[in-house]
C-alpha cells in the first residue's frame, strides 16, 4: 500500500514536532516528500492548537467527583438480603467502604482548615479540631491552657481579618479593658456597644467573650457579650478566706461566692469561676460533689452519698442563696444541679487535678443562637470540604448548647457569708464578719 | 505500554481505589471530550457520565476491567459520538449564524493574537466535525491527550500501521476542511 510509508513518516514528522522542532526543520528531513507532507504538518499544527487551548475545569473536575464518589458509596449499599453470613460480610464491607469514603473526602482539608479565617467555608471545621483537642484535654489546667490558645488565635484572625480589611462576624475572648475616656477594649480593639445591649455582669478587669461584627477599623460592633465562665472539677487542696485550691488550679473566693455541701480538703468540688482580666479565677460557685475522707490521703475507697443528704450545718456554711429562692436566681441554668442529692460522683480517688469531670470550661463561645459566620455548608468547590461542614454543623449544634453560662445573680445577701474551711475533717466554715 | 496506572485492578473497587482513578484520569477524559466538542456544560456532563458508567460496569460484572484507560476514552468516544448524532443538525444551523469573524480591533499585540488564536480554534473546530469519527478519535487520544501511536491502536485494537494510515488521513481530511473554510 502506497499509503503506509508516508503515513509512517508522517507519524515520525509528528514525533519531531511534538518534541519542539520547527515545521521547516522537520520537513527538511523528508525532502522528497515535503511539499506533499506539509498540509498533513499543517493540519497537525492546527490541532495542536486546539489542544492547547482545552482547559479542564476545576470546578467540573469536583463536582463530577462528588457526584461519583456518591454514587459510588450508594451502588455499594445494602442490597436488602438477609443477615446472613454474606449480609453480615456485605454490611461490614460497606462500613469499611464509607469510612474510607470519608477519609479519601476529608484528606487535606484538617491541614487547609487551619489556615481558615471566619467566613472561610473550612473555619467550622477549624473550630470542630480546637474543641477535640479540647475534649481531650487530660487536665483542668491544660485545657485552660488550650483555651487561652484558642483565644489568642481567635485574636490572630481578628488581626488578619482586619489587614485584609474583611468585614465578617466573629467571635472573640479576652481581658476586658476601659479608657479613661470610658470606651471598652479589648485585644487592641475598640468595642461598640449598642445602648440596648444586654450586659449583665460584665464589666471592665474581668475576661470576656463576645460576637460581633469586626470592621477595618479596628473596632468590634458587639452582638452579644458575656463573662467567660469556667468550670471545672477536682480535688480541693488548700483554702483559705480567700482562696481555695483545686485540682491544682487556684481560685479566688469572695464573700459572693456560693459554697454548696461541706467542704473538706480532699472533697471533690465542681467549680464554677468567673476570669479576671489577670487571668486570675475567681469563683462564683464552689460545690462539693464528692466527700472527702477525714484525713489528707488519697483513700481508695470512696462513698459519696451519706453527708451530702441535706443535713443543715450549723453554721452558715452555705450563703443563703443555697437556699435556692428562685427570684434570687433569674437564669435556672441545666447544670444547676441540686446539691443536696445524693449524687455519687462516679469520680475514681485520686488526689491529682482530675478531668474526670470535664464539664468544659465553657469552650468556644457557646451563645447558641449565634453560631459561627460561616455556618452554610458550601457544596461545590471542592467535594470534600462540602462533606465536612455539615457534619461539623450538626457537631456544633450538638455541643454548644451544653452550657450557656448565663449571668450569675449577683448575690448579695447583706450577711455576706464568707466560707473558710480551714484544713479539718469535719467542716469547718466560719463566716467572716 | 503504560504501567500499573492502567491496569488498577478494578475488582473490588474500594473507594481509595475509585478517587485515585478519578483523579487520574479525568483530565485526559475531558480533554478528549472537549476536543472533539465544544460546548464546556456536555463535556462536563459527559465527562462525569463516563465515570459513572464505570461504577455502573464495575458493579454488574464484578469488576475486571482489564485497562481502565482504554475503558474509559473508548466510552468517552461512544458517547461524544451520540452526542453528536443527537445534535448533529441543529448544530449545524447554529455554526451557520455563528459569525465566523468578528474582527477585534484590539489596541496592543497580544489581545489581538489572542482573538486570531480563538478564531483559529474556532475554524479547526468546525473543521474537525466533518471528519469521521474514527479520524475525530485518533486526533483527539493524538493530541488531546497526547497517546503514543502504539497506545492508540491498543486502545482503538488495530495495528500500529492501520492507526497511521488513520491518522494520515484524518489530518489530510482536517486540512482539507481548513481549506475550504478559508476560501
Amino acid at each position: 500500500m502506497i499509503l503506509d510509508p508516508k503515513a509512517a513518516a508522517l507519524e515520525e514528522c509528528l514525533k519531531w514536532l511534538a518534541a519542539g522542532d520547527s515545521l521547516t526543520e522537520v520537513l527538511g528531513r523528508y525532502p522528497q516528500w515535503a511539499d506533499e507532507l506539509r498540509p498533513y504538518l499543517e493540519a497537525a499544527l492546527a490541532a495542536r492548537l486546539l489542544a492547547v487551548s482545552l482547559r479542564v475545569p476545576d470546578a467540573a473536575k469536583a463536582r463530577g467527583r462528588e457526584r461519583f464518589l456518591t454514587e459510588a458509596q450508594r451502588q455499594w449499599q445494602p442490597r436488602s438480603r438477609g443477615l446472613g453470613p454474606i449480609g453480615l460480610q456485605r454490611s461490614l464491607a460497606r462500613l469499611a467502604f464509607a469510612l474510607t469514603l470519608a477519609v479519601v473526602a476529608l484528606a487535606g482539608i484538617v491541614l487547609a482548615s487551619g489556615l481558615a479565617l471566619p467566613g472561610d467555608v473550612l473555619y467550622p471545621v477549624k473550630l470542630a479540631i480546637e474543641r477535640t483537642r479540647l475534649s481531650l484535654a487530660s487536665s483542668p489546667a491544660q485545657r485552660l491552657q488550650l483555651e487561652q490558645d484558642f483565644d489568642n488565635e481567635r485574636i490572630g484572625e481578628a488581626e488578619k481579618l482586619i489587614e485584609r480589611r474583611r468585614s465578617v462576624r466573629v467571635m472573640l475572648a479576652g481581658a476586658l479593658s476601659q479608657t479613661p475616656a470610658g470606651e471598652w477594649h479589648m485585644a487592641g480593639l475598640r468595642l461598640i456597644l449598642p445602648p440596648d445591649l444586654l450586659l449583665g455582669d460584665v464589666k471592665p478587669g474581668f475576661y470576656v467573650e463576645l460576637v460581633g461584627l469586626l470592621q477595618p477599623d479596628r473596632t468590634v460592633l458587639v452582638e452579644k457579650i458575656q463573662l467567660r465562665e469556667v468550670k471545672f472539677s477536682g480535688q480541693l487542696q488548700a483554702a483559705s478566706t480567700s482562696q481555695w485550691m483545686v485540682g491544682g488550679i487556684a481560685v479566688g473566693v469572695t464573700p459572693q461566692t456560693v459554697v454548696r455541701g461541706e467542704p473538706a480538703i480532699g472533697s471533690e468540688i465542681l467549680v464554677r469561676a468567673v476570669r479576671l482580666a489577670d487571668g486570675g479565677l475567681q469563683a462564683r460557685s464552689l460545690e462539693v460533689i464528692g466527700i472527702a475522707p477525714p484525713t489528707f490521703s488519697p483513700s481508695p475507697t470512696r462513698f459519696s452519698a451519706p453527708s451530702s443528704t441535706p443535713l443543715p450545718p450549723p453554721t452558715n456554711t452555705r450563703t443563703p442563696s443555697g437556699g435556692l429562692p428562685p427570684s434570687q436566681t433569674p437564669a435556672p441554668s441545666e447544670e444547676q444541679e441540686p446539691s443536696e442529692t445524693p449524687a455519687p460522683p462516679p469520680l475514681p480517688p485520686s488526689q491529682t487535678p482530675q478531668p474526670t469531670h470535664t464539664l468544659s470550661p465553657s469552650e468556644t463561645p457557646p451563645l447558641e443562637t449565634t453560631l459561627p459566620p460561616s455556618q452554610t455548608p458550601q457544596v461545590g468547590d471542592t467535594p470534600s470540604a462540602s462533606e465536612t461542614p455539615a457534619e461539623e454543623g450538626d457537631d456544633e449544634e450538638e455541643r454548644t448548647p451544653t452550657k450557656t453560662p448565663k449571668p450569675s445573680p449577683t448575690h448579695e445577701p447583706s450577711n455576706t457569708p464568707k466560707p473558710s474551711p480551714t484544713p479539718k475533717p469535719s467542716k469547718t466554715a466560719t463566716s467572716t464578719p | 505500554m503504560t504501567h500499573d496506572d492502567s491496569l488498577i485492578r478494578l475488582r473490588q473497587a474500594d473507594p481509595l481505589t475509585l478517587a485515585k482513578v478519578y483523579d487520574r484520569f479525568y483530565p485526559e477524559v475531558y480533554r478528549y471530550v472537549h476536543f472533539r466538542l465544544e460546548d464546556e456544560q456536555v463535556c462536563e456532563d459527559i465527562a462525569s457520565e463516563v465515570f459513572l458508567r464505570l461504577l455502573k460496569t464495575l458493579a454488574k460484572k464484578r469488576g475486571s476491567i482489564r485497562n481502565v484507560r482504554g475503558w474509559l476514552l473508548g466510552t468517552a468516544a461512544h458517547l461524544v459520538s451520540d452526542h453528536l448524532r443527537a445534535h448533529y443538525r441543529a448544530r449545524r444551523l447554529l455554526e451557520w449564524v455563528t459569525p465566523r469573524d468578528e474582527t477585534i480591533t484590539g489596541q496592543g499585540d497580544a489581545p489581538e493574537r489572542l482573538a486570531e488564536l480563538g478564531w483559529q480554534v474556532r475554524q479547526v473546530r468546525q473543521a474537525l466535525q466533518h471528519l469521521t469519527p474514527d479520524q475525530q478519535h485518533v486526533l483527539a487520544l493524538r493530541f488531546a491527550d497526547e497517546r503514543s501511536i502504539e497506545e492508540v491502536a491498543q486502545l482503538m485494537r488495530r495495528s500500529v500501521g492501520a492507526v497511521k494510515v488513520l491518522q494520515f488521513r484524518a489530518l489530510a481530511a482536517l486540512r482539507r476542511c481548513l481549506a475550504k473554510q478559508d476560501l
